[in-house]
């Protein structure tokens, strides 16, 4: 908050009540007393408890561990690391560096310096959604280091004239993977802040890779976006993925019995991912019919038709034996038909792929 | 092509033809697997590392074919993926004691999570030359890769005769030389028997090759299928050229069903001309028959094609006429007899000059 230089408060300087007055330019500049927003997140607790007991446990160390130590600092001197930017980079705060990285994601702690720290990978996605309805990012890329986790840091709703609030930012989650390119955040976040995505407040997030055993971080996104009612960052309106899974799908008449079943439409040009096990419990045709929820949207999967390798298992008459199965979902009845088209047909059977999708 | 060097089943380097692209890589090749190596033995699942350079690093589940030894060469489809930069392929023991074992890839890889927009997949329905008709076709050609999916309503048979054989897909790219998986179990089967029966074929210049073994019984027929992705700008033909060449019946191979009694082909000139004469017996010559030659003259391509007409008794019938093909297969080095009306001779004479399509330009009789 900044006010003009008035009569009632020309010269005034400290505080009174809420409000802090001082000079600066020959001006007197008021600012709304800050106010601690008393949230600490479990994640938080932890972390500040870990971090004291981390920085004892440099004292422990034998004077071998300490010249590894002591190396491996050198070694990385030139580099940024995680609460070391711009310090001398000494053994005792890379000891505790590394060590409250890796408590972070839960990793316990190393006594021994590691051999080596290999580089984090930069954050890459391709979108992101932060409405009341989901907090997502899209088409994020995993790292290349297979140790690697993924830390988000994120702030609660702040004013819109706000451009700086880094240091409301707490960690809302850390991930091994995330959902084929998704990471849904909203949960988390609910669970951290308790409060609602309000549309026009700006929402910061921090985002990195961390080596989940060496605990080293060299790269981080910073992200600061005003939540819409329903626009991604990319102004691009949200489309749910083409998908079916396994709960929501049930057998389509009494001699149809669906043991599992994850279906996705993958890419532009459509190509057509599953995994089916299914069986025919009665009956003659070469074929079984499951029911999707009325909750999935089969128009999504419209006019696709594939025809796919499917097999037995034990117990069919032919062991493990091969067919050609056209799979083709419809949206009249919301069903999954699955029909044997080549080779010998086998009561109980899977299919799975990657095959190009048809009208 | 990409090379993998390293893998845990103890199989030297591995090659696949490859596309790759961010969303969808595709992969064809085959291995073979000592299945008595203790790395083999050892492994849970198989797995090929791929060039650090690979483009993608992750996939949804895709599949893999294996074929074992065994006398009908059963095997079934496995479940494949690439994970952490490696190709993890599923293990099933079944077949453990009919090795080696043959695993076929030839298969897209793609990852999901797609929230744009679908457009529809262009496609066309294949036709085929002589010997294959399908029933359910897809034919998917992309600027750098091709898809498809064939179930046939006619396919080769060994039943018929069936040994070598190369068959033309009309509308396949010609620069594409791939490995396909086959099913060839037809209607007969073996309650319990463990696999399906199926082949490897060869996709080249436009022509689906395979050898079927002319002494199984229902192998292949109607019901074969296979199903295939497999990468583009592979294959280059060869330049077209003459010569000449006279093959006696001392240097053929065929099928024990098929008694030749003598053979003598004289194949281009300057004006494209070639001649056969021939005499052989078969129960039934309703498909046609193929041979094998001890030298293949390295300039008999594919398209080389040549119409002829046969002569030939059917127990009481004599005399009876019919238009046969003769084709050239590169990849089998084999030649072709094929039956273009399906009528059925046993004693089966031909002595006949054509031209060779290939050669000088005409019209296929069909």
């Amino acid at each position: 908050m900044k006010a003009l230089p008035s009569i009632a408060f020309n010269e005034f300087r400290g505080t009174a009540g809420d409000v802090t007055a001082r000079r600066t330019g020959g001006r007197t500049v008021l600012n709304g007393r800050a106010q601690h927003s008393h949230i600490k997140t479990p994640k938080q607790s932890e972390r500040r408890a870990s971090f004291g007991y981390i920085t004892k446990q440099f004292k422990q160390l034998t004077a071998q561990q300490q010249i590894a130590w002591q190396k491996l600092a050198e070694a990385h001197r030139e580099r940024a690391l995680v609460g070391a930017e711009g310090a001398p980079l000494t053994a005792h705060n890379l000891f505790v560096c590394l060590n409250a990285n890796r408590s972070l994601v839960g990793v316990p702690l190393t006594m021994d310096a590691p051999e080596q720290i290999h580089g984090s990978d930069a954050i890459a996605f391709d979108d992101i959604w932060i409405t009341p309805d989901r907090i997502l990012i899209s088409g994020l890329r995993d790292a290349d280091n297979p140790n690697a986790r993924l830390v988000v840091k994120m702030s609660p709703g702040q004013g819109a004239g706000i451009s700086k609030a880094w240091d409301k930012t707490v960690i809302i989650g850390d991930f091994e993977t995330s959902d084929w390119g998704d990471l849904d955040l909203l949960e988390v976040y609910t669970k951290s802040f308790g409060v609602d995505v309000v549309p026009g407040e700006k929402y910061f997030l921090e985002l990195y890779w961390i080596d989940e055993f060496s605990g080293y971080v060299s790269s981080k996104t910073y992200i600061c976006f005003p939540a819409t009612e329903g626009e991604s960052a990319h102004g691009q309106t949200y489309s749910p993925r083409a998908q079916i899974k396994s709960d929501e799908v049930t057998g389509g008449d009494s001699s149809s019995e669906a043991i599992s079943c994850e279906f996705e439409l993958a890419s532009g040009s459509k190509i057509s991912v599953n995994e089916i096990e299914a069986k025919r419990t009665s009956g003659y045709s070469a074929g079984v019919y499951l029911k999707a929820d009325d909750s999935v949207d089969m128009n999504r999967f419209s006019s696709t038709r594939s025809y796919q390798w499917a097999r037995g298992f034990e117990d069919t008459d032919v062991k493990f034996g091969v067919f050609c199965c056209e799979v083709y979902p419809s949206s009249w009845g919301n069903t999954i038909q699955l029909a044997g088209r080549g080779g010998l047909f086998q009561d109980h059977f899977m299919t799975f792929g990657t095959y190009m999708a048809t009208r | 092509m990409i090379t993998c060097t390293k893998n845990n089943f103890g199989c030297g380097p591995i090659e696949f033809q490859d596309y790759q692209s961010d969303r969808l890589c595709v992969l064809n090749g085959k291995f073979l697997i000592d299945t008595a190596s203790e790395e083999y033995k050892a492994a849970e699942r198989l797995e090929i590392k791929l060039p650090d350079a690979f483009r993608m690093k992750k996939s949804a589940v895709s599949t893999a074919v294996l074929i074992s030894s065994s006398e009908k060469t059963r095997g079934t489809v496995l479940r494949c993926r690439i994970d952490k930069g490696l190709l993890c392929i599923e293990k099933l023991p079944y077949w453990d004691e009919e090795g080696p074992l043959t695993i076929v890839v030839a298969a897209g890889f793609t990852v999901l999570g797609w929230h744009g927009q679908f457009t529809e997949t262009d496609y066309k329905q294949a036709t085929f030359g002589p010997g294959i008709k399908a029933s359910n076709n897809r034919l998917v050609i992309k600027d750098d890769f091709v898809y498809a999916s064939i179930v046939c309503s006619e396919f080769p048979s060994a039943n018929s005769g069936y040994g070598p054989f190369s068959i033309k897909i009309n509308e396949m790219p010609e620069d594409v030389d791939a490995v396909v998986p086959v099913s060839l179990q037809s209607g007969t089967y073996s309650k319990g028997q463990v696999g399906s029966w199926l082949g490897v074929a060869r996709i080249q210049g436009g022509y689906l090759s395979m050898h079927l073994d002319e002494e199984a019984s229902n192998l292949g027929g109607q019901d074969s299928f296979f199903i295939f992705f497999a990468p583009r700008h592979q294959y280059v033909p060869r330049v077209p050229g003459v010569g000449k060449v006279t093959v006696s019946t001392e240097d053929i191979t065929c099928s024990k069903k098929t008694t030749v009694e003598s053979v003598l082909l004289a194949i281009g000139d300057a004006l494209g001309f070639g001649s056969m004469e021939m005499a052989f017996t078969q129960v039934d010559s309703s498909e046609g028959m193929s041979f094998t030659i001890e030298e293949y003259p390295d300039y008999a391509k594919y398209a080389m094609v040549m119409p002829v007409l046969s002569r030939g008794d059917y127990y009481n019938y004599e005399y009876c006429v019919a238009p046969q093909e003769v084709s050239f297969s590169e990849f089998n080095k084999s030649i072709a007899l094929h039956n273009m009306i399906n009528s059925r001779t046993r004693n089966t004479k031909v002595f006949d000059t054509s031209l060779i399509s290939d050669i000088v330009p005409v019209n296929n009789m069909y």
